[in-house]
């Protein structure tokens, strides 16, 4: 299923999930520490910030300033999922799941042995 | 958690925040930071390394999301520019890349530029720090110098002072050379110094920075002795005491009050002057050594001051008789603009020598051009598949500026280096003023310019490539149409700029072989006196310390000690040795030929000085230990003079005055002419006198010291000799009298020196882009040779068919470049001697020289073609 803006990107699905999984106070350090735990990727921060930038402008994340004083003077954001990100989340498990339906992986491993 | 926040490297740090908008450069830092600081707890090092990391990998992300916010507000990629920025960093890593990729071609053509920055560089920063820096008076435009420089007298400046036509004020000065005694009793110290009537500083426009300067009142013959300091001198040797001014100090024996310390930056007439007297104005006193220096009226310049002039003349005629043509002061009247006066002869040298190096700029650039040019050709291909992916010819042109202007900067940073070692040697050869060189030093100032020259040689570069691609149908060299002969245009200005770099080259090296020439022209001279093993000791002997006899017996004194040292052949002194200027001259007559009355040139010596320099005897004899004080004075002349008052007949026995008192002298003999003034100068009328007989011996002598070459006697014993007899005779300066014959060559042979240099640069520059661009030609021909080759052509013909392309190349440039030469020649005319600047012999050498070296350069490529198998080059067709 196509949204306005395009398929959802791997990255982009992936810190999408790290949001999710993180919950309210995630910000970009343990978004990328989500990532490298659950994928093994060692992603760039600058390679987080630059998608969570293009998520907001899709509106499917926002962001705000802690309310920590301290964290706030230190310049950190926090980020969570918007109704649209989380809608976004379930159409690439949608689309996901349909792909994989109907595929035998079994019998592929037999054809491949 | 923590309320001291701990960070990561500060640079990277830094490149993070530089890099990302400000929001989310702060937010990843501070994430990052935050990360660093638990990483850091398993060692700092690890946890640094791992910040780099994140940092440098997140900085394409960083300025792809400036990119991307920028264009979300404005619709363009890039701000306001419309779109010329746009991949800037692309283009840049892709060129870097791509110069990276090729060392060899990429560091050859840096090392090039980089010699052409460098040497201009240096240049310029001399030319900056000497004539770009305005003079140190107040208006110096309005600052002049009167003509007949050194020979005007007290007389003429008494009468027209204060009614100088035209000029707010006048002052007259001239130079010597004063004593100062060393506080703990040691040799004394000679100082330049400036004698001046007391309007000078008022004249200039120049302020104490102590004190008072002089005033007109300090010039009366009965005046309390006073003396101005300058900065330098009074830092030097007086260590900066402030309690000096007011104090009384011994200069050349006479007490003088020190009435003031000029400012720092202030030198007059050269920076090696450190006293300023007032003169003593007696109008009796009418020997002509002053120069006059005038400040304008308001509104006023040089050149519109001929009524002015004629008014002067005119008093100057009416209360004056000028025998003598020479020393009139009614004839050639003119005004020299202050600046021109002081600096003129430096400011010509220096402006050759900046010409000299830009031409070498100029030579580097074109060969980078040419290289340039070559490899665009091999890229053809690359550039028609960006320009078909839609890569704009305007991207394409500025995929090349970058690269060459990265080029001009790599050669920017290099060429600061040779610039920096550049520099000392340019110092030592350029004809400076006194006591600037040292004074002259490397600042930072040398870099910027290096940057600048840098980048205009940067697009310079660049230029034969843009043409090139601007004329260019790059679909061609898609579909595989352009071969061979189709890049008519890159050939054509590959050629061009060969030509362009032999016409440069033969144009240097045709300036550094006339002044070779002038040179071995001065050299050639027969300066009268055989300088070998003589070494010069000018020695002062303070106004105020010795009576005129004293000074006399001194020098007879000091000549006859150093015959006694080991080694020492002869000795002997004189007034003012050989190859000094003119000097010292005193009106002529002649007993029985009252109608003699001209000025010749006079010296005053002691009895070894012929004999120590090696000046021929040619009739009679010369002066001897048994020609005593009290004798008729003998005098001995050159034959210049002989001819010129006796032609024919025999001057010895004949009598002529003194010039001093009003004795007269015998002629003894004749020696052989010397040159006295300089190589430039016209052998003059000269005679000797002896020191001792004549009532006449000024402060400054020069002790000569024929040593046997053993070394057994040299400088140090000769200064030590001379504080043995009086620690109130100073030493201005000692050295060989050959070092002498070669500082009279004069700017010649030190710009010799620097042409010959820069000319052999050229050389070389010239024969490497003719072989750059003859390697091109006979590569992309390879299989024309194959063929001719495998049509049994004998490889001796493929040979010449190469050297005839080099060779054609390099005659066009020989025949343009004696067409540069002819007209560069005029810059360097007033430094040549007895050699015309349409030399045709030194033009020949020159041409042959630069096209024999650029044959050279094509045999290589040549032989190569030569040596082409058929087979190979056929096959890959």
């Amino acid at each position: 299923m196509m949204t306005r803006e395009g398929l959802l990107g791997s990255l982009e699905e992936l810190v999408l999930l790290a949001l999710a999984r993180t919950g309210e106070e995630a910000y970009g350090m343990v978004v990328r520490r989500e990532l490298a735990d659950a994928t093994g990727r060692d992603v760039s921060i600058g390679a987080v910030y630059s998608t969570l930038d293009r998520m907001e402008q899709k509106g499917w994340v926002d962001s705000h300033e802690p309310e920590d004083d301290a964290r706030r003077s230190r310049g950190r954001r926090h980020f969570r999922l918007t109704a649209e990100g989380i809608r976004q989340l379930e159409d690439a498990r949608e689309r996901r799941r349909k792909l994989a339906d109907g595929v035998d992986l079994e019998g592929l491993k037999a054809r491949e042995a | 958690m923590t309320n001291e926040p701990s960070r990561g490297p500060r640079i990277a740090r830094r490149l993070l925040l530089w890099a990302f908008p400000e929001r989310e450069g702060r937010a990843a830092a501070a994430d990052l930071d935050e990360e660093h600081a638990e990483r850091s707890v398993n060692g700092r090092w690890a946890a640094d390394l791992w910040y780099w990391g994140q940092t440098l990998r997140s900085l394409g992300h960083g300025r792809a999301l400036v990119r991307r916010r920028r264009w979300r507000r404005t619709g363009f990629a890039s701000g306001g520019t419309g779109g010329a920025m746009d991949g800037m960093w692309t283009d840049l890593r892709y060129a870097i890349r791509g110069l990276a990729t090729r060392p060899l071609f990429s560091g050859l053509a840096a090392l090039t530029l980089a010699v052409g920055i460098g040497v201009t560089a240096a240049a310029f920063s001399v030319v900056r720090s000497v004539l770009l820096a305005p003079l140190p008076y107040e208006e110096p435009e309005d600052l002049v110098q009167f003509w007949s420089p050194y020979s005007w007298n007290n007389p003429e400046f008494l009468l027209l002072r204060d009614a100088f036509p035209g000029f707010e004020r006048v002052f007259a000065y001239t130079g010597l050379r004063l004593t100062l005694p060393d506080p703990d009793g040691g040799a004394a110290r000679v100082v330049s110094a400036v004698e001046t009537s007391g309007e000078m500083f008022a004249t200039l426009g120049v302020p104490a920075a102590l004190g008072r300067t002089l005033l007109p009142g300090d010039d009366l013959p009965d005046a309390q002795p006073v003396v101005v300091i300058a900065h330098d001198l009074w830092r030097s040797l007086f260590g900066s005491d402030p309690t000096l001014v007011g104090r009384s100090i011994d200069v050349s024996g006479v007490q003088r009050m020190v009435v003031g310390v000029l400012p720092a930056d202030f030198w007059f007439p050269d920076r090696e002057f450190g006293l300023f007297i007032p003169r003593e104005l007696r109008p009796e006193n009418a020997s002509g050594s002053l120069m006059l220096v005038g400040r304008l009226e308001d509104g006023r310049t040089p050149d519109a001051m001929e009524a002015e002039l004629s008014a002067i003349i005119r008093v100057l005629g009416e209360n004056f008789d000028y025998p003598d043509p020479r020393w009139d002061r009614t004839r050639g009247a003119e005004l020299t603009p202050l600046g021109t006066a002081l600096l003129g002869r430096t400011r010509s040298a220096l402006y050759l020598a900046l010409s000299a190096t830009v031409l070498i700029l100029v030579i580097a650039c074109a060969n980078v051009s040419a290289l340039l040019l070559g490899r665009l050709r091999a890229r053809h291909a690359e550039l028609a598949v960006r320009s078909a992916m839609g890569a704009g010819r305007f991207r394409l042109i500025r995929q090349l500026v970058i690269e060459s202007l990265i080029l001009g900067l790599l050669g920017g940073v290099l060429g600061a280096a040779v610039a920096a070692g550049s520099f000392r040697l340019l110092l030592v050869t350029l004809p400076l003023t006194p006591g600037l060189a040292e004074r002259l030093a490397l600042d930072w100032s040398l870099f910027g310019i290096a940057l600048g020259v840098a980048l205009g040689a940067g697009l310079l570069v660049g230029l034969g490539p843009l043409a090139a691609l601007a004329g260019t149908d790059l679909r061609g060299a898609m579909t595989g149409r352009s071969r061979d002969g189709q890049h008519g245009l890159t050939a054509r200005l590959e050629n061009g700029l060969v030509v362009a770099e032999v016409a440069l080259a033969v144009t240097l090296v045709t300036g550094a072989g006339l002044l070779v020439g002038s040179v071995r022209g001065m050299y050639a001279l027969d300066p009268g006196f055989d300088p070998a093993g003589v070494i010069a000791v000018d020695v002062v002997q303070g106004s105020g310390d010795f009576g005129m006899l004293e000074r006399a017996r001194n020098l007879v004194e000091l000549a006859r000690r150093a015959e006694a040292l080991p080694g020492v052949v002869a000795a002997g002194s004189i007034q003012q040795p050989p190859l000094r200027g003119p000097g010292w001259n005193f009106g002529f007559r002649i007993e029985d030929q009252p109608e003699v009355d001209e000025s010749t040139l006079y010296r005053m010596v002691t009895p070894g000085y012929f004999e120590t320099m090696s000046i021929q005897v040619l009739r009679g004899r010369v002066f001897q230990d048994s020609d005593l004080p009290d004798d008729v004075p003998g005098v001995v002349i050159n034959q210049a003079l002989a001819d010129r008052f006796w032609p024919g007949q025999d001057p010895l026995g004949r009598r002529v005055n003194t010039g001093v008192d009003d004795r007269w002298a015998t002629v003894i003999g004749i020696v052989e002419d010397v040159r006295i003034g300089g190589f430039r100068e016209p052998v003059r009328p000269a005679r000797y006198m002896l020191a001792e007989q004549i009532a006449y011996t000024t402060d400054q002598h020069t002790l000569v010291v024929r040593t046997d070459g053993s070394a057994a006697t040299g400088i140090n014993e000769l200064r030590a000799l001379v504080g043995g007899l009086d620690p109130r005779i100073a030493v201005a300066r000692i050295d060989d009298m050959e070092d002498r014959v070669a500082e009279a060559i004069g700017e010649a042979r030190e710009l010799m020196i620097l042409l010959t240099v820069l000319g052999g640069l050229a050389l070389v520059l010239g024969a490497v882009g003719t072989y750059g661009v003859v390697n091109h030609w006979v590569n992309r021909r390879s299989r024309t040779w194959g063929i001719l080759l495998a049509l049994g052509v004998p490889p001796g013909r493929v040979v010449a068919r190469v050297l005839r392309h080099g060779g054609g190349l390099a005659v066009a440039g020989g025949v343009l470049g004696l067409v540069g030469s002819l007209l560069g020649a005029r810059a360097l005319q007033s430094f040549l001697f007895e050699v015309s600047p349409t030399q045709p012999g030194v033009l020949a050498v020159a041409a042959l020289t630069l096209v024999g070296s650029a044959l050279l350069a094509a045999w290589i490529p040549a032989r190569r073609a030569a040596g082409t198998d058929p087979l190979t080059v056929l096959n890959e067709q």
